[in-house]
């Protein structure tokens, strides 16, 4: 893991910008685990919100040439959570995901007061993105409505997480638990890579 | 990075090969000749420093079982007769070519048991994998021996260090490879992220599961399959597992179907374990050992 230099955002405080593989994905979950507990964040959230970004950082290793890079921010409700790997869409990506969205009325393994947390439309990037790094990927997905999972059609399902994958889909059931965890769960794949943002609504410190 | 880990009190810089402990299975891999001396000195310190046997492999055709042998008598002069050992390997490659895994596999079982009758606590095993190499890297044969070699580790009498020439194997030989050893150590910093034991009722675990140990770990649970009921997989000072890593735990449960298994684990791993459905195999107990 090596961590990256970045001019302080404006709008959000940039709590951890690093660039990762597969032997450093455990050095990124000690540092969220200092960070994050440093602007706030307690158990049990704690736990879970690293849990989720362990599976995506595994895939980013896994599916996307090995390497990635992540930032972590607070906003003012949330800790939000970009990876963003090098690795192209695979080729079979045609799932269209505008059908059904069962992850978005569930309230996920935190109970009933994930639903008393800010609303989804509000949550992903809420003007408070840290500038730089992603240069060149092309936001398709700032919300989980149907137009913009429409726009994001081409992505595959193994990506999207929104169902229940079958056992022995390893990739398919990171997202589906990351969906699980947090509040939102924001996939876009470009040519250049898939960046899932994940937000976390926590009781944390304002910056 | 080195200078806010340190802050934090995450890093360690120590010699990741020189802490390894009787029960370690761990890769390193190695851009220079020297870098992979290193790792043979390194270990052999270690070794004998412990009172361990030391058996370093290197490739038969390279000429470095000489070159090393030299080196080594220098390097370690404490050594006992005998007590370190270079072993050429690769020219008893079977008939057609192919690499000999099951009988390196067999070999090294037998280095084992011959150091515990010599009287030796302990036998350290450092190899330079391109005895493995024959033309293009067969990669799933390779992932298939470093996988199986893990049960040579369980019962804690040997120390495995397979180093790997980043200039002879590309990088995704090299994380496939590495994700069948419980852990990756380098010159400098910490020792594996897994470690394990095997009892005679179950499988004791300390460290971390995550994709870089992925395979290594589903071939350290697969052995819960054979063990008569009940089962105990002690998990208490497993600090993180994920999602593949769970599901891999619930999938052994699952095969020994009538016999209870039962997971000791923290907070973090038992959620883990009912995100991917542990709840869904009946002989599968999950207890919590930190309330």
């Amino acid at each position: 893991m090596v961590e990256l230099a970045l001019p302080h955002p404006s709008g959000s405080n940039l709590v951890l910008a690093c660039a990762f593989d597969l032997h450093s994905i455990a050095a990124v979950r000690h540092a969220i685990l200092s960070r994050a507990s440093g602007v706030g964040l307690g158990e049990p959230h704690l736990s879970d919100f690293i849990l989720a970004v362990n599976e995506v950082t595994s895939n980013a290793v896994r599916h996307g040439g090995g390497k990635g890079r992540l930032r972590l921010w607070q906003t003012v409700v949330n800790l939000v959570c970009e990876v963003v790997d090098d690795g192209a869409v695979p080729a079979s990506s045609t799932a269209d995901l505008a059908a059904s969205d069962p992850g978005a009325s569930d309230p996920g393994p935190r109970g009933p007061a994930a639903d008393a947390r800010a609303p989804a439309e509000a949550v992903p990037l809420d003007g408070a993105v840290p500038p730089g790094l992603d240069a060149g990927l092309v936001v398709e997905g700032g919300s989980p409505d149907v137009d913009s999972d429409a726009r994001v059609a081409a992505r595959s399902e193994r990506m999207s997480g929104h169902h229940r994958p079958p056992p022995a889909a390893e990739g398919g059931r990171g997202l589906w638990l990351a969906r699980r965890l947090c509040d939102t769960v924001t996939i876009t794949a470009t040519a250049a890579g898939t960046r899932v943002v994940l937000a976390f609504s926590a009781h944390l410190r304002h910056p | 990075m080195r200078r806010l880990l340190a802050e934090e009190g995450e890093a360690a810089m120590t010699d990741g090969r020189a802490t390894l402990e009787l029960g370690d299975h761990v890769c390193a891999s190695y851009a220079t000749d020297r870098e992979r001396r290193d790792g043979f000195t390194v270990v052999a310190r270690a070794g004998v420093r412990d009172g361990h046997k030391v058996l370093c492999f290197v490739e038969a055709s390279s000429g470095m079982p000489a070159a090393l042998g030299g080196w080594l008598a220098g390097a370690v002069p404490a050594a006992g007769p005998g007590q370190v050992r270079v072993q050429a390997v690769g020219d008893g490659a079977a008939a057609g070519g192919r690499v000999d895994y099951l009988g390196m596999i067999d070999g090294l079982a037998e280095e084992i048991n011959r150091a515990m009758r010599e009287g030796y606590p302990g036998i350290r095993l450092v190899g330079d994998m391109a005895w493995t190499l024959r033309g293009d890297v067969d990669t799933e044969a390779l992932v298939d021996y470093e996988a199986a070699a893990n049960e040579l580790f369980g019962d804690g009498r040997a120390v495995g260090l397979c180093q790997y020439d980043l200039r002879r194997f590309d990088g995704a030989t090299l994380r496939a490879v590495a994700a069948a050893h419980p852990g990756m150590v380098t010159g400098r910093g910490d020792g594996p992220l897994l470690r394990f034991a095997f009892a005679p009722r179950g499988i004791t675990l300390v460290g971390e599961v995550d994709a870089s140990n992925r395979r290594a770990f589903s071939a350290i649970v697969s052995r819960l399959s054979t063990l008569p009921a009940p089962a105990t997989l002690d998990a208490t000072d497993l600090r993180f597992i994920d999602a593949a890593g769970a599901a891999a735990i619930v999938a052994v449960a699952a095969v020994r179907a009538g016999r209870q298994t039962v997971v000791r684990c923290p907070r973090g791993v038992a959620q883990m374990l009912r995100l991917v459905g542990a709840a869904q195999v009946p002989d599968l107990v999950v207890e919590r050992s930190d309330v």
